[in-house]
């Protein structure tokens, strides 16, 4: 009874409302009205109606008789607020362009602070699936010592029972999920005549628990249970069936490794997901994979990645000290570690030392967030500035306030009032340029995000807003409520020297900032133009790269020599892997000489044809190429110098080295060249000719790319009408490489540009304020004779003395923060004065001019008019 | 000095206060008026009007009801004054009136 008397009330926030807005006789009336409506209300329309009209009624009194007129049944409370309001307003008239840099400047700020929160927070989602079992799911990492440390295999590919084996030997697991995912072979599926290259997958039961699927067709709970199906994409059924629900049933070919080529019958059809850590468009049931390649099957071979679901509650921290040298109980000799990462933090901490994750992506995500922070601070600082500078005009105000009654309370809200006023202003200012900026945003990082107002981004804004409200009002509102009644009401306050203080610290802060922003953007620049332009040891241009499939992976002898003879191709051949970036190594290597543990020293190879290191217009040092003359060649190896360092050979040439199961001579030396990116040093490396590559590398004459393509894609639908012809030149594989850091600079680029406009645009406003309240002062010098430049000089000084120091106090900082940035590159640039130099000036030529733009205006005042007021 | 004028809506409160004699408050009007005009009307709309009524002196307001069941809570009355009704009768005298001199053909199309 007493619980359903509990329910039938009206609304608590709307009643407190109106109690704030309402003098008590009129509170009782309006009540009584509102109760018998809203319990009439109850019993004709249901408790939510009545709810929802009680709310609406009370809005409808409240800008009725409160907004819309006088009226004696408001309270005090009401005519403050409405006083407050337009005093703000009044105030904002009347320092009109100080206020709209002030306003302007707080947008932008915000502004950024918006995208990057946006950004952060589709960081931070990534990876969290959300799925049923989502919250238990971890992937196995495999790590093994290597001659440079320990080092983990990213792609999560581990030995392929490994998965079997985590099901029935650890009572831990739920159970364990196998992927194959794309490193797997690249295939074609083909309907009729139609066929499209297709990126398989190949996933075992209780996939679809873990990863999002949409599935157009098809049931997702009950999919990939025979290994004759397969689901595929909904681009794929399109350009297949030109339609999905057309698509199931039908039968598909699949041609790609030979054993598993065949038939399969579509039973779904799922949409992308729009980003996941991994792109397929078809998937199979490992099932299959498992019974076609039962040759792989073997703790020798790896690909297969393990996702386990754990059971509730288990303790990962004993279970990772558990199954950290299971491998070695299988096989003795593994040198393999294992340790398990919770999925959804992956994408986050994706670098590893020693085999567990220490960090990655998420010190963008720091750094980032750190920058947003920055930018509103200075943007906050700039209109705590502007209230205290303009606090000597409102000195009377407040001294009238605090006579007839006002408390100390009352004015630090009311300020208050006016900082959150001022930031909901900005905040409407800032979502138009959010809008605005947010193409070319997702353009910059490489995201496709819109502005979608879900509970999370509402309540991330307004959070942000209302700190760069509290932030920028809470010293005004401190030190303004702060006068004595009496000193006030003379007018004599000027502000305090610890005002003045505090002023000239924020703006040694806001500008010490950006002259480190500046710094950063700078060194950054430079050193990915160093990246860009550094001599690689090869040469990376007018190269095209395919891959070789179906036929012509057997026929691929008679296809190179055809395509040399093509017009505009000046060399061709193929290799096993991408350069840069993803290229076999091993371990197992073995020469004369007594170094230990060589067995665990890691080469880098590149297995290819003859014509690989000319094309790649290698230097060779030392002996010759791989040559067809000397058929002698097929056990040969080319090392490059730092192989030969480590391994110590005064004579290299023609002696012996043991490497891949095999013993090899040594025809040649190479100088070093960068095959994997700058952050790594150049390690051993050797080549060796192999016909199991499985990429093409064709090297064009500049300039004629587009005639010399045509010409090949006519070359290769001859040779392999089967297989669709798919190209990527080797630029933008290098390009990818350095994507994160392209991102960054950009980034950087712009967030600094922004903090220095900010930064200006409080200088500005100071300037300006303080040059006005100092007219009476100029004139009376002009009157007494003082020159332009004396004027000049002696308004801008005391601006001037603030940015050299807030240089001063950056230069270290930046040089601290640089030098940790370029420490995680192996080859990097030095940091010379010149970077330093250089941000110092562009800064003070940046404060210089914003500070004469302001001067120089107040210079020419009319004297006479200045001071006739007096 | 200006004319005090009746508006519309408040003729219409004024009339329904009139109709309702004892029992004229907050609800029981706009009830009463949501019921003739068929259409929503806000509280907030008819206590301003209620408010503009009393300052001109055409209704009283009276408090009433006051039970120890709502706490404290009151009942406010409106009651129309003789003033009230002389303002009601004279815009409806000038409504006759100009009714009375439409011509006999436009009298003639509402038939």
């Amino acid at each position: 009874m007493s619980s359903s008397n509990q329910k039938i009330k009206p609304p608590k926030f709307a009643k407190w409302l109106l109690e704030s807005f309402c003098s008590y006789d009129f509170l009782s009336t309006a009540l009584w009205d509102l109760e018998e409506l809203f319990l009439h209300n109850v019993k004709t329309k249901g408790l939510t109606k009545a709810k929802f009209l009680y709310t609406r009624e009370v809005l409808s009194i409240i800008t009725h008789l409160f907004f819309k007129g006088k009226s004696q049944y408001s309270i005090n409370k009401t005519a403050m607020l409405k006083h407050s309001i337009l005093i703000f307003f009044r105030n904002f008239k009347r320092y009109k362009s100080a206020s709209l840099i002030n306003l302007f400047g707080l947008s932008v700020g915000l502004a950024s602070a918006l995208l990057i929160y946006l950004w952060v927070n589709d960081e931070l989602s990534m990876g969290n699936f959300n799925e049923r079992d989502s919250d238990r799911h971890y992937q196995i990492l495999s790590s093994y010592p290597t001659s440079e440390g320990i080092h983990t295999q990213t792609h999560g590919g581990t030995p392929n029972p490994l998965c079997d084996a985590m099901n029935e030997e650890f009572p831990e697991v739920d159970y364990a999920v196998p992927v194959i995912s794309k490193h797997f072979h690249q295939g074609v599926l083909a309907s009729g005549e139609t066929q499209v290259t297709a990126m398989p997958q190949y996933v075992g039961a209780g996939y679809f628990n873990l990863f999002p699927a949409k599935f157009i067709e098809g049931d997702k709970t009950n999919v990939l249970t025979d290994k004759n199906e397969v689901i595929i994409s909904e681009q794929m059924a399109m350009s297949l069936f030109h339609s999905t629900e057309g698509a199931m049933g039908k039968t598909v070919t699949f041609k790609s490794d030979r054993r598993l080529d065949g038939d399969y019958v579509v039973s779904g059809v799922f949409e992308k997901p729009r980003y996941g850590l991994t792109q397929f468009d078809i998937m199979f049931s490992y099932e299959l994979f498992q019974d076609r390649r039962k040759d792989l099957m073997n703790w020798i071979n790896g690909g297969t990645q393990v996702h386990l679901v754990m059971n509730p509650g288990v303790d990962m921290d004993s279970f990772n000290e558990k199954i950290k040298s299971f491998l070695t109980t299988k096989l003795d000799y593994m040198t393999e570690t294992l340790y398990a990462q919770r999925y959804s933090d992956r994408h986050l901490y994706d670098k590893y030392e020693n085999g567990l994750p220490v960090e990655g992506r998420i010190v963008y995500v720091r750094l980032f967030s750190l920058i947003a922070i920055f930018v509103l601070a200075i943007a906050s600082i700039n209109y705590m500035n502007f209230s205290t500078a303009k606090a000597a005009r409102r000195v009377k105000e407040i001294g009238v306030k605090k006579a007839i009654g006002a408390q100390r309370k009352n004015l630090i809200l009311q300020h208050f009032g006016e900082s959150m006023l001022m930031s909901l202003l900005s905040l409407s200012i800032a979502i138009v340029l959010v809008l605005l900026l947010l193409p070319k945003f997702n353009e910059v990082v490489d995201k496709e995000r819109v502005l979608e107002l879900t509970p999370n981004v509402i309540v991330g804004f307004l959070t942000i807003t209302i700190i760069t409200g509290l932030l920028s009002g809470i010293y005004p509102a401190i030190h303004l409520s702060g006068f004595r009644t009496v000193v006030a009401l003379k007018g004599k306050i000027a502000g305090g020297s610890g005002a003045l203080w505090l002023r000239k610290g924020l703006v040694i802060f806001q500008f010490s900032i950006s002259v480190i922003l500046i710094v950063s953007v700078l060194v950054i620049y430079k050193q990915i133009e160093y990246i860009q332009t550094a001599n690689l040891g090869y040469e990376k241009d007018h190269i095209v790269t395919f891959t070789k499939d179906g036929k012509l992976r057997k026929d691929f002898d008679s296809f190179l020599s055809e395509v040399k003879k093509l017009p505009g191709v000046i060399n061709a051949s193929q290799m096993k892997g991408i350069l840069p970036g993803r290229l076999d190594y091993s371990g197992g290597f073995n020469w004369e000489g007594d170094m230990e543990d060589k067995w665990k020293v890691r080469f880098y190879q590149i297995r290819g044809g003859y014509d690989l290191i000319e094309l790649l217009g290698i230097e060779i040092k030392e002996g010759r190429n791989f040559s067809r003359d000397f058929p002698t060649d097929k056990d040969a190896m080319i090392l490059n110098q730092s192989a030969i360092d480590l391994i110590a050979y005064e004579n290299p040439i023609g002696a012996r080295f043991f490497g891949n199961r095999r013993m090899h001579h040594i025809i040649g030396v190479v100088e070093d060249f960068h095959y994997q990116s700058f952050r790594e040093k150049v390690g051993p490396f050797v080549f060796s000719l192999s016909d199991n590559g499985d990429h093409f590398m064709v090297k064009m004459q500049a300039g004629t790319e587009r005639e010399t393509l045509d010409r090949i894609q006519e070359l290769h639908g001859a040779f392999n009408p089967d297989h669709p012809f798919d190209f990527k030149f080797m630029d933008d594989n290098y390009q990818a490489v350095y994507a994160v850091e392209e991102r960054i600079t950009v980034l950087s680029r712009y967030f600094a540009g922004v903090a220095i406009a900010i930064s200006c645009l409080g200088l500005l406003a100071l300037t300006a304020f303080s040059t006005q309240r100092r007219f009476k002062e100029i004139a009376i010098r002009k009157v007494l004779g003082s020159s332009r430049l004396g004027i000049i000089s002696l308004l801008s000084r005391e601006f001037i003395v603030l940015v050299i120091a807030a240089i001063l106090v950056a230069l270290p900082v930046g040089y601290y923060l640089m030098q940790n940035w370029l420490n995680s590159f192996a080859y990097r640039i030095n940091l010379t004065p010149m970077y330093f130099i250089m941000a110092s000036l562009l800064m003070l030529i940046m404060a210089w001019l914003t500070i004469m733009a302001q001067t120089a205006k107040s210079v020419n005042i009319n004297v006479t008019e200045s001071l006739r007021a007096e | 000095m200006k004319k005090v004028t009746l508006g519309a809506f408040e003729e219409l409160v004024l009339l329904t206060a009139g109709v309702l004699q004892d029992n004229a408050y907050g609800v029981t009007i706009k009830l009463e008026l949501e019921r003739q005009l068929n259409k929503k009307i806000s509280l907030g709309a008819l206590y301003s009007a209620l408010q503009r009524l009393e300052e001109k002196g055409w209704v009283n307001s009276r408090i009433g009801g006051i039970t120890e069941k709502q706490g404290g809570r009151r009942k406010q009355y409106y009651d129309i004054t003789k003033e009230g009704m002389m303002a009601l009768d004279e815009v409806r005298a000038m409504r006759n009136s100009l009714f009375d001199r439409l011509p006999q053909t436009a009298i003639n199309l509402l038939k």
